[in-house]
Parts: structure tokens; C-alpha cells; sequence
């Protein structure tokens, strides 16, 4: 049975590529065969953050309009087994997703015996981002702990109650749980952060999990190898801990709560970082 | 302000607990999501029955959406009849 993940959030830079990457790659490093889309055409980044865009041939609009094959268009991923990368379009015209094409392409991917297809929708609310949620089983709604994120989510939620497929077909609703990306637990304790409680408590869906706030981030895209394979950090943890949640297992949440420093270290390490600011 | 006493203590300002309260009120008022998806699917079901006494239609050819905005409303049924045409209600 092969399953259709979106990855979305309505608001823009919020991480959706790198989770992307992140739980396909996840998916994959526990044996599943996994194919990740790019839908933002004209914005490609997908093949960056993993790491193959000087691989890329033909994308997703090739193989729409027939010019390529899916199996020329596949990038093999040179760091999991069994999964590849389909790019985007870096030129052309984003209404060149036409439904019929994506429609088509997802399906192929099925008979290809992909166990998953995971979306990385674009941000905002227009043609690509609709495209990348019509088919979707599930949804990873991405949301950082801040105001314009979470009202985008609550947004792009809506539009996934009444635009996906399994809506407009009065099917059973696509699945939808939160993934809380660059979290702060230290901030959230100074009150400066909104708590994953309270997001959940605003947007009623169920947690996937709880990325904290790391650097890690950042350097895993400058090196083109998603998180995930290194399994030191605790962003490939918590990626990996919102996997196994997907996948169906009963995974304690870590990474939400400051570890409890005494007083004194906490007033340094609260002056040392007024004085950098 | 701050008063000295809440920088010695590293007191901050609850912004945090603003900001629920603030999400809270607009995304009531803005209501994205459709309150009752059952709803939705027992008006397609009604249309369904409707025009199928007319014309054959399949459930797939029925789209029920509820769209809003801040001032009113919008709901828009759609069949697409066997032919390709399109009923607009």
C-alpha cells in the first residue's frame, strides 16, 4: 500500500524542505521505499538541502508534458536506499502542474511499488501548494511557535478539509498532525515563546513532534545531507522520534523541556546573552 | 519597563500567553476550517439523491464547498453531469 504525504504550512520559511528531506530520508533509513516531489516550480531547493542538484536532468514538468520518463527524472539518493528525489522545475510556468499531470505522476509512483511519496509543497495558498495537497493521505502541517505561522496553519488546514481529494470525494478526511519546528524550550519557559501546548490547544490537531531550535539545521543544508544521518543530534532524534510516531509507535516527546540549570548558571548564561545581543 | 528587579531575575513580559489570546480570537472569527465536515457531506449526499433522480450522477461528480471570509459565506455545490456539462447552483 503506498501512501501520500504532504508536507505543508501556508507560511513561507518555516521548514517544510528540510522536513521534507528529513522524514523522507527518515522513512527510508527504516527500509521503506520512499520517492520525495519537489512542487515548487520555479523556486527548486529541494535538490539542494539533499544534496543532488548538480544530478539533476529532467524534473517534474518533463515528466508531466512526456519529455522524460519518471525513470530518467528519479534522482537516486547517494546517502539512503531506496529513495529518490523528484525536482522541480526551475523555469517554467507553474501552472504547468496541471491536476491530470500530478494525478498521473502519483499514480505511477504507486505502481512503481514506492511505499511513500512524500510532497514538499510551496509556500502560500496558489496553484502549486493546492497541487502538492490534492492527493494527500496524510498531511505534515509545519509550524514554527509563532503568530503569522500558526493563523497560516490554521489556514492551510482549512484548505485541506475542503480542497484535497479525499474531501471533495467525501472520503475518510486526510490525516493531519503537527510537526513544531525551531522550538526553544528556554524561551518558552521565559514566557517569550508560544508552548507546544498552546498551539495545539489553538489548532486542535494531533502532535507529530517537536523540532527544537539548532544549528544544526543550518549546517546540515550547507552540507546537503538532511539531519537525519547523524543521529548524535537531537534534530535527527526528534526527526526521528516524529518518524516513528507516523509509522504507528508510541514515542515519548524530548527536546520540550529547558534542562534544569541552577540559578546561578542561569543568570550568567542570561548576561552573556544580553551582552551579545 | 523593566524595573530592576525583574532584569536582576530575568523576569520577561508574558508575550507568549498575548499571543495565544490573540490566535485564539482571530482564528474563531476567521473560521477556515469547515465547523462541520458531516454537514458538508450530508448536503452532497441530498444533492446526490436530488438530481439522481434525474440524471445519473456519481458521487465523485458532486463537489460541496464552504468558503468564507469575514463578511459572509459561501456555499457552492457543483455536478458535473455525464456529458461534461456543469450545473452551477
Amino acid at each position: 500500500m503506498s501512501e501520500v504525504i504532504v508536507v505543508t504550512s501556508g507560511k513561507g520559511g518555516v521548514g517544510k524542505t528540510t522536513t521534507s528531506a528529513n522524514i523522507a530520508a527518515g522513512l527510508a533509513l527504516r527500509g521503506k521505499k520512499v520517492a520525495v516531489i519537489d512542487f515548487d516550480v520555479g523556486l527548486r531547493n529541494l535538490d539542494l538541502v539533499m544534496g543532488c542538484e548538480r544530478r539533476v536532468v529532467y524534473d517534474f514538468v518533463n515528466v508531466i508534458n512526456g519529455e522524460a520518463t519518471l525513470n530518467q527524472a528519479l534522482i537516486r539518493d547517494k546517502h539512503a536506499q531506496n529513495l529518490y528525489i523528484l525536482p522541480a522545475s526551475q523555469t517554467r510556468d507553474k501552472e504547468a502542474l496541471t491536476e491530470a499531470g500530478v494525478e498521473k505522476v502519483i499514480k505511477d509512483l504507486k505502481g512503481m511499488g514506492f511505499d511513500y511519496v512524500v510532497c514538499d509543497s510551496p509556500a502560500g495558498i496558489e496553484h502549486g501548494a493546492l497541487m502538492a495537497l490534492t492527493f494527500a493521505d496524510h498531511a505534515i502541517v509545519v509550524v514554527n511557535p509563532e503568530v503569522s505561522s500558526v493563523r497560516d496553519s490554521d489556514r492551510i488546514i482549512g484548505i485541506l478539509q475542503s480542497r484535497s481529494r479525499r474531501a471533495k470525494e467525501g472520503r475518510e478526511p486526510v490525516q493531519e498532525r503537527l510537526l513544531i519546528t525551531r522550538y526553544s524550550p528556554r524561551r518558552v519557559r521565559a514566557g517569550e515563546m508560544l508552548s507546544y501546548l498552546d498551539i495545539l490547544e489553538i489548532l486542535k490537531v494531533p502532535l507529530l513532534g517537536v523540532i527544537p531550535e539548532s544549528q544544526r539545521v543550518l549546517e546540515s543544508s550547507n552540507a546537503g545531507v538532511p539531519a537525519v544521518h547523524d543521529n548524535q543530534t537531537e534534530v535527527a532524534q526528534a526527526y526521528g522520534d516524529a518518524i516513528d510516531r507516523f509509522l504507528g509507535k508510541q514515542v515519548p516527546l524530548r527536546f520540550v523541556a529547558e534542562e534544569d540549570k541552577g540559578f546561578l548558571r542561569r543568570l550568567l548564561d542570561s548576561m552573556s546573552r544580553k551582552a551579545a545581543a | 519597563m523593566l524595573s530592576l528587579l525583574d532584569r536582576i531575575l530575568g523576569r520577561q513580559p508574558r508575550t507568549a500567553s498575548l499571543a495565544k489570546e490573540r490566535l485564539q480570537v482571530i482564528i474563531a472569527r476567521e473560521g477556515s476550517r469547515n465547523s462541520n465536515p458531516e454537514l458538508l457531506h450530508q448536503i452532497k449526499q441530498a444533492v446526490l439523491e436530488a438530481v439522481s433522480k434525474f440524471v445519473p450522477v456519481k458521487p465523485e461528480d458532486i463537489a460541496v464547498d464552504l468558503d468564507s471570509d469575514r463578511e459572509m459565506e459561501v456555499l457552492s455545490v457543483s455536478v458535473s453531469l455525464p456529458d461534461g456539462r456543469r450545473i452551477k447552483a
